[in-house]
């Protein structure tokens, strides 16, 4: 156990060294919190490749090996930061000046959030692996792989059948991202054996760099230390988000905090012009695309959204006007499919295939009362849906009229339509039925979508001066 | 300060003003006797499944899948006088429903609804909202019921303690005590998913409880805001941000609350055991003792192949976890495949919950439709576990 920890730990400072070498000089202790969020993703995704590269060259590594690597890349990466910006001073340098009162009420919402995690880590690795998909579909591959000593490739039931290779393996998620299995996978291998408890270790850092990454956003829009805490506090301790953290093995939050990072550094970006925070942006995509199967779709989204944002005002009129003829032509016409090298692309009425994502059956149907249980009436999110209409347009009136502006209209736009297409459009509109699929979706949208409201309400509320009030 | 204490103040009477608004407004029914003694149902008759497939409820079968039955036959009563059952029970296994099921004088059937009870505290129930729930009452029972997902653990040999079951009637003090018992005790999950939290059921009172927050938030905006004169949409977001601040602390406090009773009932359950301990105590554990008997007989993970054979898809599954690293498939030759089966000799067959393998193991051949398997038997449990070899394929 204390060897998965202390690998947890190395990857989060290789992924921190990689971002701070990546990051333009002198904005460390503006970022800091960001960047250990962002450190904690891109360690998981230097592990994730360091566990799959080697076998592709016919090499196996071991994980102490693996270890190494990362403390080489950290010390690596240290030195360059260290030589690129000059001083240690300039590193640590954090140019502050609160008052005595707002540094309390700071202070006691971070001790109720490390209370939080307290409880959340606790019961995560007291239990065994809980959830349904956890046991029977996530962690499959990495306690294969582990028990096996080396990697066998999963497929699905029928290849499975007519291959009739014991070398060849099948699960129900044969499909799925591998990213964070490797990651398990080597955890476990620096503990020696599988155990339950070290497997679900990631869950716990991955909802404190929910937390890192929130404050980080906030902050890096110029909200308040009290503001950032406190809207941090209330979108990550809801219910929904807090028990796939004590009872973890989902992958929603993960693709949630990679959506939440990469829409923020996408923001800084777009307002300071730095390609550097770009280059962040893409690798967590990167990694959301290696995490789960919507990660791809979910990053095209983020991408989108940058893009419409760096469109003139008119340009943008121009598509979000011709996305519904789009659209109705679509409809009308019923829709097209060919082929790229034997590989098909199909979209019709009926129909979405599209490599990578696969095959989407499309129907109409209505799950709105299953909806509104889910959102409005069960415990499940707190008062976040029913703020949401306000702060939508408290946000539209409050947010800075700068490039992240129409960046943050477009992902709402896009990111609300994917859910739409997916909840009433598609065969899923049966798990959202029996409410398995729409709280996992919406919470992958829910976190960057909140950053943004969370500014906007900031902006318009406490950031102008009275004479600015509409 | 000033303006977060005022937002607690408007907080708290925006609360105290919608639940005693709320509680006038569902008033009981007007045909009701809301002075009705309340009934308290304190003796029960143990009754397993198999005896009620065998002897029925009063003469009615109950549900067959049901589990762990207790009947209770109280004072006959008039079920519009006294809607309000008040439950508690010792224990409920993780991935279980409690079915509560009544029969009324002259009723050709019983009727069954499911309750989603917490352990080891008191939870209301308002049967009123269930159309059935009238005539004369003159019989009950209780009995544990899987969830679709899952299946019984040997916990279910013992018979549910019922600590308290009482009807009432529905007044307003009855309903305020309610929403203080459902409300300020949830629990932080309810052990079925945790892709969907909460009460499944309209039954239970108090399952409306982010509704009345909201609602409760909503007037303590307004109070808050008319106290202060806001008079521009940027006063009431002013004003608004602390209030949803504040009733969102009290939420994460009540969350944190259950959260840390579940814990402590996880320590208790799990502290200082290392993996195969922690293993031994999970509600699948006779299956986990089952794998860990067959495992010498399998041959090197990797090096064979395993058809698994449940009475359900979740057992499908917990089999198949735990015979990971083995190369296991969740289904049985010959079933729902778009290609014909490969199966070979020298495959395996590990079947749970499923007395007909067994039998048809011991016969030496298994047909699943139209394909059949030699196989032998090489290890089997009781009347419904085991482990097959193929030793030959063929009707």
């Amino acid at each position: 156990m204390i060897a998965s920890i202390l690998g947890m730990l190395m990857c989060t400072l290789a992924g921190l060294g990689v971002t701070g070498v990546i990051l333009p000089k002198g904005s460390i202790a503006r970022h800091a919190p960001g960047m250990v969020a962002v450190g904690y993703l891109l360690g998981t995704g230097l592990v994730a490749l360091l566990q799959f590269l080697p076998p592709v060259f016919g090499l196996q590594f071991h994980p102490w090996r693996i270890f190494a690597v990362l403390g080489v890349i950290t010390v690596g990466c240290a030195v360059a930061s260290f030589l690129r910006r000059g001083s240690l001073r300039s590193l640590l340098k954090v140019p502050v000046a609160v008052e005595a009162r707002e540094w309390a009420v700071f202070t006691v919402l971070v001790l109720v959030m490390a209370m939080v995690a307290w409880h959340l880590m606790d019961e995560a690795v007291s239990r065994p692996i809980f959830p349904w998909d956890a046991w029977s579909a996530w962690s499959v591959k990495a306690k294969v792989w582990l028990g096996l000593g080396h990697y066998v490739d999963f497929v699905s039931f029928n290849e499975w059948l007519e291959a009739g290779d014991p070398q060849l393996y099948v699960n129900e998620a044969w499909r799925y991202p591998e990213g964070i299995a490797l990651y398990q996978l080597w955890l476990t291998q620096l503990n020696g054996t599988w155990d339950d408890r070290v497997a679900v270790l990631p869950w716990t850092g991955m909802w404190i760099a929910a937390n890192l990454a929130f404050y980080h956003g906030m902050r890096a829009l110029d909200a308040s230390r009290v503001f950032s805490v406190g809207a941090g506090l209330v979108v990550l301790t809801t219910p929904i988000i807090a028990v796939q953290i004590a009872l973890p093995g989902y992958m929603d939050v993960w693709l949630g905090v990679c959506l939440l990072s990469a829409t923020i550094w996408s923001a800084v970006f777009l307002r300071d012009g730095c390609w550097r925070s770009a280059a962040i942006a893409l690798l967590v995509l990167a990694l959301a695309v290696a995490i789960k199967l919507e990660g791809s779709l979910w990053a095209a989204v983020v991408l989108a959204s940058v893009g419409m944002a760096k469109l003139t005002d008119r340009g943008r009129q121009r598509v979000y006007v011709a996305l519904p003829v789009l659209i109705l032509v679509w409809l009308v016409s019923g829709g097209f499919s060919f082929e790229i090298f034997g590989t098909p692309i199909i979209v019709t009425r009926d129909l979405i295939d599209l490599p990578y994502i696969g095959r989407v059956a499309l129907s109409v149907s209505n799950p709105t009362p299953a909806l509104t249980k889910a959102f409005f009436v069960l415990p499940n999110w707190n008062l976040l849906w029913y703020a949401l209409p306000f702060a939508v347009i408290v946000t539209l009136r409050g947010l800075d009229k700068t490039p992240v502006r129409p960046m943050f209209i477009a992902f709402g736009l896009f990111g609300a339509g994917f859910l739409v297409l997916v909840f009433y459009f598609t065969h899923a509109s049966m798990w959202v039925q029996s409410m398995t699929a729409s709280n996992r979706l919406a919470l992958q949208f829910v976190l960057p979508l909140s950053l943004w409201l969370s500014v906007g309400v900031y902006q318009y509320a406490y950031a102008r001066p009275d004479s600015a009030s509409a | 300060m000033k303006r977060v204490a005022a937002a607690g103040i408007a907080t708290f009477v925006g609360w105290v003003l919608l639940a005693i608004a709320m509680a006038w407004k569902h008033a009981p029914y007007q045909d009701a006797d809301t002075r009705a003694e309340a009934v308290t149902v304190d003796e029960w008759v143990p009754v397993m499944a198999r005896e009620v497939e065998e002897q029925g409820f009063s003469g009615y079968r109950l549900n067959p899948g049901g589990e762990a039955l207790v009947v209770g036959r109280p004072k006959p009563f008039r079920a519009v006088d006294l809607p309000r059952l008040r439950l508690k029970i010792d224990h409920l296994p993780l991935n279980y429903v409690l079915m509560f099921a009544w029969t009324a004088k002259g009723a050709e059937a019983p009727h069954f609804v499911r309750l989603q009870p917490a352990t080891g505290r008191y939870q209301t129930y308002l049967l009123s909202r269930f159309d059935q729930w009238q005539g004369e009452i003159v019989e009950i029972a209780l009995y544990v019921h899987p969830q679709q997902q899952s299946s019984p653990p040997q916990i279910l040999e013992a018979p549910l303690r019922i600590e308290e079951l009482t009807f009432s009637a529905d007044t307003l003090s009855g309903r305020l005590a309610a929403m203080i018992t459902g409300w300020f005790a949830p629990d932080p999950w309810e052990m079925l998913s945790i892709s969907s939290l909460g009460a499944l059921t309209d039954l239970e009172e108090g399952s409306r409880f982010l509704p009345f927050v909201a609602a409760a938030a909503a007037i303590a905006i307004a109070i808050f805001g008319l106290a202060l004169g806001a008079n521009s949409l940027r006063a009431w977001v002013r004003i608004s941000a602390p209030v949803v601040l504040l009733t969102t602390l009290v939420m994460t406090a009540q969350f944190l609350w259950g959260l840390s009773q579940q814990q402590a009932a996880t320590d208790r359950l799990y502290q200082g055991l290392d993996h195969d301990e922690r293993q031994a105590l999970l509600f699948d554990a006779d299956l986990v003792e089952i794998v860990r008997e067959i495992e010498p007989l399998l041959p090197a993970a990797g090096t064979g192949r395993i058809f698994i054979g449940a009475d359900d898809r979740f057992f499908q599954l917990r089999a198949a976890w735990h015979l990971r690293p083995h190369n296991v498939i969740t289904r049985m030759p010959g079933q729902q495949s778009s290609v014909p089966d490969s199966v070979v000799p020298g495959d395996f067959v590990f079947f749970y919950r499923r007395p007909d393998l067994q039998a048809a193991g011991r016969e030496g051949q298994v047909s699943t439709g139209d394909f059949g398997i030699q196989v032998e038997i090489l290890h089997q449990v009781a009347d419904h576990a085991g482990l097959l070899r193929v030793t030959g394929v063929g009707a």
